[in-house]
């Protein structure tokens, strides 16, 4: 290796002007644009949340058209998971993982700037679709046939090549975080005695490589069905639209996990450094990490218990979707151990854990409620399905990466956001969230379906609840984008130490703050 | 230490690929070895006459059923609602389908049986459903049909279920 001379060579900094960010190969610079992509993204699909609130906050047709309506639950959905959750997490990943391991920068840095470049162009072009005639995908974001392909608007094109383009990205991102982790280790850092974060990405890396090409698949079919005259869902030419569910979720149950096992690792190091106490079970996080994502190959069909499968194959999705509670069960009281007679403090990121602790843990509760089949036939397609998912994914994966960001931000940029702002943000966040998804749970149970514009008048009241708890969440989402301005452009908030906290543990505490452009150019010795 | 290849790993993603496309034949196999989807009916293409046991003690009730898309409006029956099926005699029956557009239409029918474990005891020897038929503008047409149980047809196989879903298909791709 020729380390030395490298970085005699090449000690510079960034280039200058908006080209740097066009060319950099920098884990870090391509990690700031992949956050600052999702947060775009966050926003942009916040937005279409407030659309969809405000025209169910009463009873009846007030603000938009049905078909604008579906538009906006779509987008929504497509922009949140697609654009917003898994490039946050793509980013921290770009971030964090080389310097956790004592790398110098991703294994594949060209590959990395290709990866995030793509995302833009993906999803610009699905935005484009809302300004098209017959308007965007209004099939909803599971898009199922032959709603996205029979009868979808013309735009639905785009959405498939933006689909492939976010496909091919997210895989190519996830093969550089692969080789990352297998090539790139400080020497004596073996697998087990990587931070969590890394393991619970480098999982979450083989499941995309393993499940994002079906994604490709089902929609390169969809593609077909529509422009080339095959049938693979089409009945009348001997296809079946069922199919199409069960090539779809075979992609979209690992996805689920694929936007919640990172918020595991994140959680993990947060609870540990604010609790003051090493990780409670370290090892069997990482056997329960790999074993929910090994489940979840074999759980995709209790997204469809109301499509007639043989009662044989009820039987064997709901157990092997109740199966999955033990592994989750076993993280969940890990964290609770962590915690248990440590001198915790209770700053922002912590703040962000605890309330990732509970609520994903209902949001798993009302999942165990969905496996069982036959209840799930009550279930199924309700506001119940909405409030569930929304815990694992709001509470759950979102409220990780805000504390990830919390926690990691002053190493990034070397000064402390402000804490006062930090806690108006969780406090505002946490109080909105529940107002928005609890009740959710209650129409559901009472009978309100999903993707609906209007409902019947029993649902009046909740409904109006719901939406006000959607805009105090959402609007207290500017309290953090503030915070962030403030501390990174504005350069206000005290200079961080290089530890930040008390006692972290971690190779990227070892640097100094801001971390610089380059770190580990020589490999640090791991005991 | 040995290294990763990117180029090894590319592999994966690129035989999941693959097996995103083998899931539609794999989901066929999976729907005949389990008799899902009620598709698995025998098709008998020999000798006729081989069929035909008059010696056959085993009967059970077909009940014949009509679904037409509801975006269509067509007429879809089929001529007797109930049949009683015998094993080794041969049934021949029609549905009968009016076309009310003033121009052409080509339709498939796609049968279904029910109960989907017992569809393997229901022998077609002709049916409408085999190929596409192309009915000619405001007209009717009787759909030929021609079925038998099965030899193999345990006792307990009392009652079975045949219906056919009618789609258009010269328009793949909506019927709007």
């Amino acid at each position: 290796m020729s380390h030395a001379i490298e970085s005699a060579d090449h000690h510079h900094g960034p280039d200058k002007g908006f080209l740097r960010w066009v060319y950099t190969t920098n884990h870090k610079d391509i990690g700031t644009m992949y956050l600052l992509l999702a947060l775009g993204s966050l926003l942009i699909g916040g937005t279409m949340a407030f659309v969809i609130r405000a025209e169910l906050f009463q009873p009846g047709l007030q603000l938009v058209d049905p078909n604008f309506f579906n538009q906006m639950t779509t987008m929504h959905g497509l922009i949140m998971v697609f654009g917003a959750i898994m490039p946050a997490f793509v980013g921290l990943a770009n971030w964090l993982v080389p310097m956790m391991i004592g790398a110098p920068d991703m294994a594949l840095p060209r590959i990395n700037n290709w990866s995030f470049w793509l995302l833009p162009f993906a999803f610009g072009m699905l935005l484009c679709t809302l300004f098209m005639d017959g308007g965007a995908p209004n099939f909803g974001w599971t898009f199922y046939a032959p709603l996205s392909t029979s009868y979808a608007p013309p735009s639905v094109t785009f959405f498939i090549f933006s689909v492939h383009i976010m496909g091919i990205s997210s895989i190519m991102g996830a093969v550089n975080v692969i080789v990352t982790i297998f090539n790139m280790r400080a020497p004596g850092m073996t697998f087990m005695k990587m931070p969590l974060f890394v393991w619970t990405w480098l999982i979450t890396a083989f499941l995309l490589i393993a499940v994002m090409p079906v994604l490709a698949g089902v929609v390169t079919m969809m593609l077909m069905d529509i422009h080339f005259g095959t049938s693979f869902f089409d009945a009348a030419g001997g296809g079946d639209p069922v199919l199409f569910q069960h090539v779809f979720w075979f992609f979209g149950h690992p996805e689920v996990y694929i936007m919640i096992l990172p918020a595991f690792g994140i959680v993990s190091h947060i609870i540990s450094t604010f609790s003051r106490k090493p990780l409670f079970g370290y090892t069997s996080m990482v056997w329960a990490t790999a074993s929910i994502a090994v489940l979840s190959f074999i759980v995709w069909a209790h997204h469809m218990f109301t499509v007639g499968l043989p009662l044989v194959g009820e039987l064997f999705f709901m157990y092997s979707t109740m199966l999955i509670a033990v592994p989750t069960g076993v993280k969940v009281f890990n964290w609770v151990t962590t915690m248990f007679r440590g001198s915790m403090t209770f700053e922002t990121p912590m703040l962000f854990a605890i309330a990732f602790v509970v609520l994903f843990t209902i949001g798993g509760l009302s999942g165990l409620m969905l496996a069982i089949a036959p209840a799930d036939f009550q279930y199924h397609d309700t506001y119940f399905v909405v409030a569930h998912f929304h815990y694992v994914l709001v509470p759950g994966a979102l409220f990780s990466i805000l504390a990830g960001v919390y926690y990691w931000l002053p190493k990034w940029c070397g000064r402390m956001y402000s804490e006062t702002l930090g806690k108006w943000h969780f406090w505002l966040s946490f109080i909105g969230v529940n107002i928005t998804f609890f009740p959710m749970h209650f129409i559901g149970l009472a009978g309100m379906p999903r993707r609906i514009p209007d409902y019947a008048l029993q649902f009046a009241d909740f409904n109006a609840i719901v939406s006000v708890g959607a805009f105090i969440f959402g609007l207290s989402q500017l309290i953090f984008v503030y915070n962030l301005w403030r501390t990174t452009i504005g350069g206000k908030g005290e200079k961080a130490t290089d530890k930040v906290w008390d006692e972290p543990t971690g190779l990227e505490w070892e640097i100094p703050s801001p971390a610089p452009y380059h770190t580990f150019q020589e490999p640090p010795v791991v005991k | 230490m040995k290294k990763m290849s990117p180029w090894k790993l590319s592999l994966v993603p690129i035989f999941m690929f693959g097996f995103g496309f083998a899931m539609v034949p794999l989901y066929d196999i999976f729907c005949e070895v389990t008799g899902l989807n009620g598709k698995n009916y025998e098709v008998f293409s020999g000798d006729i006459n081989s069929l035909i046991n008059e010696d056959g003690i085993q009967t059970a009730n077909l009940q014949m059923l009509a679904d037409a898309d509801s975006r269509d409006l067509w007429q879809f029956q089929p001529e007797n609602k109930h049949l009683e099926l015998q094993a080794g005699r041969l049934i021949t029956t029609y549905y009968e389908l009016t076309n009310p557009y003033d121009y052409p239409v080509t339709i498939q029918a796609v049968p279904s049986v029910a109960p989907g474990e017992w569809a393997e005891y229901l022998v077609k020897i002709e049916c409408f459903c085999f190929t596409q038929q192309v009915v000619p503008a405001k007209s009717t047409m009787k759909l030929p049909l021609q079925v038998t149980l099965s030899a193999k047809a345990p006792k307990e196989v009392n009652h079975l279920s045949l219906s056919y879903r009618l789609y258009q298909s010269e328009t793949l791709g909506g019927t709007f």
